[in-house]
């Protein structure tokens, strides 16, 4: 999946390693699962009486290092590198890993994004905990009864200038020190990232154009992200919930909802959150409906993982 | 780049032999749930809070691991391939790679800055990197913890094994004056030719450990000497461990 993912930005980082030099090129990434699978492989073959199987290697498939060595291997890049797992947060955290590199100028540009695939532990883990859900997700809907877990992964390229047509902006990150698995009540974690990184972009709430929520579609995760997003935003700030597409990406929902976010303000339309029902009256959040045409300035993508990692990205169409 | 240290500890599984350390930063009831890697991590940061010669603003804090929490996930695994295919919740909570930062922040009440790196032979330094940019991103300080509990035997050839081991730096930005010129700092670069001095060989028991340069950088700093180590297999970086400007 890293390799298939990597293809689809070769060109623009090819541009970029001519610009900055290979090892001033960073890769960033995050994950929950990375190579759980194959130890679930192994595993299965060892409690069955049977050997290992044979291209199995503890240290080599286990960890989380496989998809940083696949992404940094193709592309040439031999910059810092790095996989953040912090669950559902890790790969919006990378852009901030990045960000702060870019300004202490350790490097010039940086592979940012997430990959996570499906494992038995996964859905067994999040079933134990009754959140999946009977039908499809309805993120923010009156009637949501939980997630639908995905697979998948998003790839984008930072650089320090250049010319792309969105920017990161500002990132704020927070921990709800709260519950391993519950969001701090009222959402107090999700409201201090989001006004932090309001605060580092230097914009204010009214400056937003729309908001891609994290939106579990889980009854508890999303009526703390909408008591978040009311507080600090209007009634009427826009709100784009993507699970429904995509399915609960787990740590590699951060970059693909990154990357709808930089996908509206740079084409000027928002989807449609395909909410079948009504949404919640105890966290009324604006919700897409329909498609829609958009042509504010910024925008604000959330994720908020398990352990209370919470953290807000700031993007904006380039000047 | 060049960071101050204000405070070390480390922690290895012989100490402890097939228990869990003391752990006094986390409630009795969740020490008793979590692994012996959660409570490594919490031992070494403890000990580094001990060691502390300075006083310093909230720190953001850095958790890194190469395997994450390979003993809860292990058990998880059994269960969800087990015939009734059901897994505990509480385990599965407990199984996440960020588990450690999630319970320590809870246990501290901390609810400012903290991530969890999983980045293989790379932990180390991928760690490194990330306390450097919270310091120049203007945080006073950064609590560095990382380790890896030993795998099963099982899953793993001879060859290839390690002991459990934890280890806590407390960095903060270099200061040409003040209280912090009195503290010894680690510098990173890509310059052999400035290697400052031969480091000794880890125990045998952590040789294949992948975050052996860790516990290395922490035995110097404990006993206040100088050298060069490299940071991973992969890449040119190197950390240079120095003595206090004064």
């Amino acid at each position: 999946m890293a390799a298939l993912l990597f293809e689809e930005i070769r060109p623009q980082v090819k541009a970029a390693l001519d610009r900055w030099g290979p090892s001033r090129i960073g890769v960033f990434l995050g994950s929950c699962n990375a190579g759980t699978a194959g130890t679930e492989n192994a595993l299965q073959c060892h409690l069955g009486g049977k050997p290992f199987p044979a291209n199995f290697d503890f240290h080599n498939q286990h960890h989380f290092y496989g998809i940083l060595h696949v992404v940094r291997s193709l592309s040439g890049c031999t910059g810092p590198g790095s996989v953040i797992s912090t669950a559902c947060s890790s790969s919006a955290k990378v852009f901030a890993t990045a960000q702060r590199l870019l300004n202490a100028n350790v490097i010039d540009a940086a592979i940012v994004g997430g990959i996570d695939t499906l494992c038995f532990l996964t859905l067994n883990g999040f079933n134990g905990l009754g959140l999946i859900a009977k039908q499809m997700c309805q993120p923010f809907g009156q009637d949501r009864d939980g997630l639908n877990l995905g697979e998948g992964g998003a790839l984008m390229l930072l650089e320090r200038s250049g010319e792309a047509a969105t920017s990161l902006i500002a990132v704020g990150e927070s921990s709800d020190a709260h519950h391993m698995t519950s969001p701090s009540p009222g959402g107090a974690g999700a409201i201090a990232a989001i006004k932090a990184a309001l605060l580092r972009a230097n914009l204010r709430a009214d400056d937003i154009g729309f908001i891609q929520a994290h939106g579990t579609s889980t009854r508890s995760n999303d009526a703390a992200e909408g008591a978040a997003i009311l507080d600090v935003f209007s009634t009427q700030t826009t709100v784009v919930a993507t699970k429904s597409y995509t399915g609960h990406l787990l740590g590699a929902c951060g970059g693909i909802e990154a990357a709808f976010t930089s996908l509206s303000l740079e084409e000027g339309w928002l989807p449609d959150s395909l909410l079948k029902g009504e949404v919640d009256p105890k966290a009324p959040v604006h919700l897409t409906r329909h498609f829609q045409d958009f042509s504010g300035t910024y925008a604000v993508s959330n994720s908020f993982g398990f352990g209370g990692s919470n953290i807000s990205l700031v993007l904006g169409r380039s000047k | 780049m060049e960071m101050a240290i204000a405070g070390v500890g480390k922690w290895l599984g012989s100490e402890n032999p097939g228990t869990k350390p003391p752990a006094q930063l986390l409630p009795s009831r969740v020490r008793a749930r979590v692994s012996i890697l959660t409570c490594a991590l919490a031992e070494a940061l403890q000990r580094a809070v001990d060691f502390q010669k300075i006083t310093t603003e909230p720190s953001a804090t850095v958790f890194a691991s190469a395997f994450g929490e390979t003993g809860p996930l292990l058990s998880l695994l059994e269960q969800a391939l087990s015939p009734e295919g059901e897994v505990s919740p509480l385990m599965f909570m407990y199984s996440v790679h960020n588990n450690a930062s999630g319970c320590l922040s809870i246990a501290r009440g901390d609810q400012g800055f903290t991530t969890s790196i999983a980045a293989g032979e790379e932990t180390f330094l991928s760690a490194l990197f990330e306390c450097y940019g919270l310091l120049k991103d203007g945080w006073d300080s950064v609590t560095l913890i990382l380790g890896d509990e030993a795998p099963p035997h099982f899953f793993v050839p001879a060859e290839q094994r390690f002991e459990s081991m934890a280890v806590a730096l407390h960095l903060v930005n270099c200061s040409p004056s003040g209280p912090r010129r009195a503290l010894p700092r680690i510098r990173l670069h890509t310059r052999p030719e400035e290697n400052c001095g031969k480091v000794p060989a880890p125990p045998n028991s952590l040789v294949n450990h992948p975050c052996v340069s860790a516990y290395q950088t922490a035995c110097l700093l404990e006993a206040s000497q100088s050298g060069t180590l490299r940071l991973a297999a992969w890449g040119p970086w190197l950390i240079d461990v120095l003595p206090p400007l004064d």
